[in-house]
């Protein structure tokens, strides 16, 4: 097997795993770094977001008459007064992050093809500072068709890195494997834009939240227009032909072709494909349906170990181990990093943190997703609320395009959740606590900030949401509106957020920030422990990362506390980005059924402790499944052509005499001739037995690893048998 | 290997669904329902079958239940809690919310109303759900090392399912009741293509089809909307789940499409909890319910509200949907009292009821029932009868036959006269057998008893190249004829027909000859390796034996049968061709090449071995020349080891004859090559 890994360590999964035949991709992630670099976007502009209407008075006005002569135009259509109203909002945005928070900042950050975006910054926000009115006009003249190709709204687009896909054949790819929605994000590049045909499998949970997190991931960084400028570019082109580029976000009818093109399985479904390779899903206890993978082939068992969690107080269902009793080579991946806070360390600091701000009757906004161990958190977060006394007071609004879905659905989900949970629906309650708080409006969720959500705001509030870098969604605004008051705060809960680099662009901030990064995945400790505890002889791989230094045999010591090093029973070594790793897997054996008629007629022979018997037989394949029968007579007869019998043994030539004589032969002449006594210059010591059979006379010569018999026909049948008694044959 | 299956209840007959099967020395328990129609001990399946003693839990390996009506899981608390089985118990997570709650309906029903006593109380109900493992489906549950379970959508009510349940390499599916057409809330069943020994499905409808399901449907809603046109009251007593849901979807939607605006009523206070099920197990209703459920959760009822008293004398007309459903107590019984008299009303019985009931009486169609010993009321509303659940029909069966490829069917919950038609159609159309056992009758299905082995995939390559060269060898190839390929594709030359060459070897290769080493290892799985590999392995010296015989043969005979055979043929050309076809076909073929290569005058130098050689050659290729590779070097014909030539002044052996040599682990090659060279050199004819 051949395993590369095509984004580095720390980022997402995405790795190509090569299997004798098979070429298997596991996860598909995105790479999220690039984010940093990338301009704030406004989530969209709500009235109460003083700042920017007053310093963007000028642009304002005008867009509003753009917007307005849009109006008027009869025939201007829906999507058409969309474009114009994202105008609008960028060109208020432009306004209000170039004269309030300057993002162009010059930033550290080097290579990753960063450099491109930062340019284009640098240029626009030039002719934003240049002059208010210079950027509502650019934008109002994007409006003209002409202009639209070559506005700088389009050319503002956020642009994403992709896997490494550049070694890849992607045309070949067999099968892909997601362990769960924060690995899937590059997926719709992969199958909408290349010409990748294999086949993609993923839990059910894996793929709705996926489908969410595109969704919001499009919504976020979409391209602002609501048809895709990279529509007319052959679109199969665009990743295929390098894997280093950056490129625009997909669209909606990129995530719904992509989406349905995954087929869903359980945990445990056994999956067979092309006859020989199976797949199987096992719970990796760290998110709803997060999954690992046990690929089978053959004989050979690898195991795919992705973001693992064995924290068992949380609400998905419990990791199960088994697949590693099985597995001889195991690639682990998104292991936590070395110093990371736990889930139930992390929690308190989090809780005790939104209460204080409660308390003084602060805002708390929480950058998060709106999936996985928030929904514990909020349990806790509410939990502890209600003991300080403080619950009456405090709303949970959640924002996010897909907030209503993912709320909804996580709840739908008993039977992939933890043995806890799952007894609530026998009650019958909603196994996530949020359910209760949306039916009771303790709870509510929006799709923007825009709308309903100041309307119904009450103080204080809890606002989870948006997209934990900071460069779009509604965390944006929230962080305008109220990011200046030292009551408030914000929290920042997901692990692989670089905080100092979130916050960067805004300045001035008093609100009061703090990090407690939760990390419910395995740590390099934790997966020693895992690998020790499910016992089998196996290779396991890890990212470098978790390896203190390589060894000279090529083995890994580990960075744990331990500083692991392989043993006779576990071979750890590593894997990075653009390495590839090269293992042998010994020979590979097919699994066939034995048919009892043919089974009937076996007879085995012992050796020591193994027995061994010749068989012979016809193999059908019939159903995926091979069967080998007894042969037809016809069958038989070919077979009998290639039969190769074996005879193992050392002439032994009193037995070969005494049976001579026991079939009747009188004084056979025995000749022994070598290199020593030789005259002919034959080199090899032989002996030479002459006799007279059945009146015809015959010979054998014997040699050390050689016998040749020289007779007529018709004796021949005589001679046969006192030769062969001298060997053992199977 | 046998699987035997054993119908406790169930068998020829719709109630008590009850199976016992034991596949690869597993016993397996299908269903535990009880019967509706009896009172007395009948109404359990007879548990004393599996054990007279009562060691259900040694005997058993896991009790298997697939979906939540009480004619499958009704006797559940009973076998458990009253008879001592402590083993494990599988269903889906929807079962295992919902069945309970059904327990405990009938449970009242049978203690509180009708006073029977030794009947399981609501804590053993809540014991026995204990011991429940909830299964998901597709998933792969391991109930020991051996037996593997998997459950598939079966689409009948909410969490039905049908089982594959596996031993080692036998199989069977146990279907429960399903539904191969989506409905208004649940999909269609569906299973992979498992390919079971046996397959025991329900026959409930082996004689409808669908169709006639439709429109009944139609007419009952063709029936309550005439009916409360008519300023009418329809009251439907139902029990608080299931069918329940199904028939407020298909009312909620008849009134929806309609523009209806008639109240439609569900009382119980059940109802918003029943209805909570059916919203937390979303996923296992069809896609539509499921796609749309974020925007409107389909049980979440706009037309239908909740009952309240105050509307009992509100003027009508409206629907109500009254618990519970065998009108013995509660709202059910106080509206039928109150509307029973008026012929404007209906009464609508969607299911069965427990004789005795009230709901029975109406069912028997008493104009005058006796309600307790003070009132009697005279019924003269219409009454109807109709079952909504959802079943496969006729089609749907055979459907499903097909699609998992079943090898022996077992038809169970149905009536006897239409599971012989249906029985009949599966035999003569899959030509599989078909069995439909009664009550307590055992029937044993064969299955074949193989043995997972691992194959070197090298060995398996090796003969596949073998097998590929030998049929491409130009113009031998040719002379394999399908015809005879029956049960091998490969079989020894026939020259008799000749296939057009494409045909044969476009033809897939299905069979593939396979010679190799069986190694049983202790603990290690039976591997089928290449010989000399193994034999390598094992250590011992290889010895070449090599045996050079002298087969005579009588020249003179013949040299005087190719002299015949030559002037034969000469005259035979003198006369013209056609006298050629009367020749001995075989001995026209077989000499012809000698004949052709040897001119008529060349008696004088004849050279009776290699003349012999060249005979030797032709027979050997007509005879395994299509499978094996023969040359011909000078004087001499070698195949493999197997050499066959002239002798010369060197080899001291008697002269006359030919020499042939071949190893001993060509014996069998050497064999028949050896019976070729006689049959051919045979000319004294």
């Amino acid at each position: 097997m051949r395993l590369t890994s095509l984004l580095p360590d720390g980022e997402p999964n995405c790795m190509a795993l090569k299997l004798r035949q098979m070429l298997i991709l596991l996860d598909c992630g995105l790479g999220q770094e690039q984010l940093y670099a990338m301009p704030v976007r406004e989530g969209g502009l709500t009235e109460t977001h003083k700042n920017v209407a007053e310093l963007a008075a000028v642009t304002a006005t005008t867009s509003k008459q753009t917007n307005a002569t849009n109006n008027k135009r009869p025939n201007s259509t829906v999507s058409n007064a969309e474009q114009t109203d994202l105008r609008q909002d960028w060109a208020s945005f432009l306004k209000s992050s170039t004269a309030s928070f300057q993002p162009n900042k010059k930033k550290a950050r080097t290579g990753d093809g960063a450099g491109v975006p930062e340019t284009r910054l640098e240029g626009e926000s030039g002719l934003g500072s240049g002059s208010g009115s210079g950027a509502g006009s650019a934008s109002a003249s994007a409006n003209s068709p002409s202009a639209k190709g070559t506005s700088p709204t389009a050319s503002r687009d956020y642009m994403f890195k992709l896997p490494d896909f550049s070694g890849i054949d992607l045309k070949s790819i067999d099968v892909v494997l997601i362990s769960n929605y924060n690995h899937i994000l590059a997926l719709p590049y992969l199958t909408e834009f290349t010409d990748f045909q294999g086949r993609i499998f993923a839990t059910e949970p894996t793929i709705e939240f996926g489908r969410q997190l595109m969704t919001e991931f499009v919504s976020f960084f979409g391209t602002a227009v609501a048809s895709s400028p990279h529509e007319a570019i052959d679109r199969k082109k665009l990743v295929a032909r390098s894997g280093a580029g950056l490129y625009p976000a997909y669209t909606l009818a990129d995530i719904k072709a992509c989406i349905d093109k995954i087929q869903a399985v359980r945990f445990r479904e056994h999956i067979t494909l092309y006859g020989s390779l199976k797949l199987t899903a096992h719970s990796a206890g760290y998110c709803l349906g997060s999954s690992n993978w046990l690929v089978q082939i053959g004989t050979e068992n690898i195991a795919f170990v992705s973001s693992s969690s064995t924290q068992s107080n949380l609400h998905p269902d419990l990791f199960d181990g088994t697949l590693l009793e099985h597995a001889s080579t195991v690639v682990a991946a998104d292991l936590c990093p070395k110093g990371s806070t736990t889930y139930d360390s992390g929690m308190n600091d989090i809780c005790a943190n939104v209460a204080r701000t409660i308390a003084r009757k602060g805002h708390v906004l929480i950058p998060c997703t709106i999936s996985g161990f928030l929904f514990d958190l909020l349990e806790d977060i509410h939990l502890h609320l209600n003991r300080m006394g403080l619950v009456s007071q405090v709303q949970y609004s959640f924002v996010s395009p897909v907030a209503d879905t993912a709320l909804q659905y996580s709840n739908i989900l008993a039977e992939w959740m933890a043995p806890r949970k799952q007894e609530m629906v026998y009650l019958p309650e909603a196994p996530l606590l949020h359910g209760l708080l949306l039916e009771k409006g303790a709870a509510k969720n929006y799709k923007s900030v825009h709308g309903a959500f100041s309307s119904d705001l009450k103080h204080p509030c809890i606002v989870f949401g948006g997209h934990p870098t900071l460069r779009s969604g509604p965390m944006v605004n929230l962080l305008h509106m109220w990011g200046r008051n030292s009551n408030n705060s914000i929290i920042f809960i997901e692990p692989r957020v670089d905080v100092p680099a979130s916050l960067e662009p805004y300045e001035g901030l008093e609100i009061s920030q703090s990090i407690c990064p939760l990390d419910i995945r395995l740590s390099i400790d934790q997966l020693v422990e895992v690998m020790n505890k499910y016992r089998h002889a196996k290779h396991v791989l890890v990212p470098r990362s978790a390896t203190s230094s390589t060894l000279a045999d090529g083995t890994a010591e580990l960075s744990d506390a331990k500083g692991t090093t392989s043993t006779s029973a576990i071979r750890w070594s590593s894997y990075k980005v653009g390495e590839s790793i090269q293992l042998d897997m010994g020979s590979l054996y097919e699994t066939v059924l034995l048919s009892e008629e043919l089974a009937k007629g076996i007879y085995p022979q012992a050796f020591g402790n193994t027995s061994y018997a010749a068989v012979a037989g016809s193999l059908s394949i019939y159903n995926n499944q091979m069967q080998l029968e007894p042969a037809s007579v016809t069958g038989r007869q070919v077979l009998a052509l290639y039969t190769q019998r074996q005879l193992r043994g050392v002439m032994n030539l009193q037995n070969l005499l005494a049976g001579l004589v026991a079939i009747g032969v009188v004084d056979p002449e025995v000749t022994e001739s070598g290199p020593d006594k030789d005259e002919t210059g034959s080199t090899l010591p032989e002996i030479k037995v002459e006799f007279e059979l059945a009146g015809r006379r015959s010979c054998i010569i014997v040699r050390e690893d050689e016998t040749i018999v020289k007779c007529d026909e018709s004796v021949r049948p005589l001679l046969r048998e006192p030769i062969l008694k001298c060997f053992q044959t199977l | 290997m046998t699987i035997q299956i054993v119908p406790l209840g169930a068998g020829q007959d719709v109630g008590r669904s009850c199976i016992l099967i034991t596949i690869g020395g597993k016993n397996i328990m299908l269903d535990c329902g009880m019967h509706m129609g009896f009172n007395d001990e009948r109404r359990f399946p007879d548990f004393s079958y599996i054990s007279k003693t009562g060691d259900f839990t040694e005997m058993l390996d896991c009790v298997i239940i697939s979906h939540f009506h009480l004619d499958h899981c009704g006797a559940l608390p009973f076998f458990t809690e009253m008879c001592g089985y402590d083993g494990n118990i599988y269903m889906t997570h929807p079962t295992k919310a919902i069945c309970p709650i059904l327990l405990e309906d009938y449970r009242k029903i049978s203690v509180d109303r009708k006073g029977e006593r030794n009947f399981f109380t609501s804590q053993n109900i809540k014991d026995c759900m204990k011991k429940v493992i909830a299964v998901n489906l597709h998933q792969t549950i391991m109930v020991d090392d051996d037996l593997e379970i998997c459950a598939y959508y079966a689409g009948h009510v909410l969490g039905a399912a049908m089982f594959y349940i596996r031993v080692g390499e036998e199989s069977l599916v146990y279907t429960g009741d399903y539904n191969m057409t989506p409905d208004r809330h649940l999909g269609s069943a569906w299973i992979d293509k498992v390919r079971p020994d046996v397959l025991i499905t329900e026959s409930t409808y082996a004689t409808t089809i669908r169709d006639s399901k439709r429109s009944r449907e139609r007419d009952f809603l063709k029936k309550v909307h005439d009916c409360v046109a008519d300023g009418g009251n329809v009251i439907i007593p139902v029990f608080a789940l299931g069918r329940a849901q199904e028939l407020c979807i298909l009312i909620e939607t008849y009134w929806e499409r309609m523009d209806l605006k008639v109240p439609i009523y569900f009382s119980a206070g059940l109802t918003e909890k029943a209805n909570h099920f059916y919203r937390l197990f979303i996923n296992w209703t069809n896609e539509k319910i499921k796609s749309t459920f974020v925007h409107r959760n389909m049980f979440d009822f706009k037309h239908i509200k909740a009952w309240d008293r105050s509307y009992l004398d509100s003027p009508g007309p409206m629907v109500v949907f009254a618990t519970p459903g065998m009108l013995h107590s509660g709202t059910s019984l106080e509206l039928f009292k109150k509307w029973a008299p008026d012929p404007k009303n209906m009464v609508i019985m969607p299911g069965y009821c427990v004789a005795g009931t009230v709901g029975s009486k109406v069912l028997a169609g008493e104009k005058r029932i006796q309600i307790d010993s003070f009132t009697s009321v005279d019924v003269n509303l219409q009454v109807k009868n109709l079952s909504f659940s959802a079943h496969a029909d006729a089609k749907g069966i055979m459907q499903l036959i097909r699609q998992c490829e079943a090898k022996n069917v077992v038809l169970v919950h149905g009536e006897k006269s239409s599971m012989g038609f249906l029985k009949s159609r599966i035999m003569t159309e899959f030509g599989i057998p078909c069995f439909d056992p009664a009550n307590g009758e055992t029937i044993s299905v064969e299955t074949s008893h193989v043995i997972p082995i691992e194959m070197s995939a090298s060995l398996l390559k090796q003969h596949l190249i073998r097998q590929a060269e030998a049929q491409q060898e130009p113009g031998l190839a040719s002379s394999s004829s399908p015809s005879d390929s029956s049960d091998d594709n490969v079989e020894p030359g026939s020259v008799h027909h000749k296939p057009p060459k494409a045909a044969s070897s476009i033809r897939p290769k299905d069979k593939v000859l396979i010679q190799g080493m069986l190694v049983m290892d202790d603990g290690k799985p039976i591997r089928l390796e290449d010989a000399d590999e193994v034999l390598d392995r094992v250590g011992m010296a290889r010895h070449k034996v090599r045996f050079e015989v002298r087969k005579p043969y009588n020249a003179t005979a013949l040299r005087l049968s190719v002299e015949e055979a030559a002037s034969k043929m000469k005259s035979s050309l003198e006369e013209g061709p056609t006298a050629m076809e009367t020749d001995d076909n075989e001995l026209a073929t077989a000499s012809a090449p000698p004949t052709a290569s040897v001119s008529f005058d060349s008696f004088k130098d004849w050279d009776s071995d290699s003349y012999a050689l060249d005979l030797v050659f032709v027979a050997l290729q007509k005879s395994i020349g299509s499978h094996i590779k023969l040359s011909r070097e000078g004087s001499s014909i070698v195949v493999r080891s197997v050499k066959i030539r002239a002798p010369t002044a060197l080899d001291d052996f008697e002269q006359g004859g030919l020499l042939v040599g071949w190893d001993y682990e060509d014996e069998d090659l050497a064999t028949r090559v050896l019976l070729v060279v006689t049959l051919a050199l045979n000319v004294s004819r």
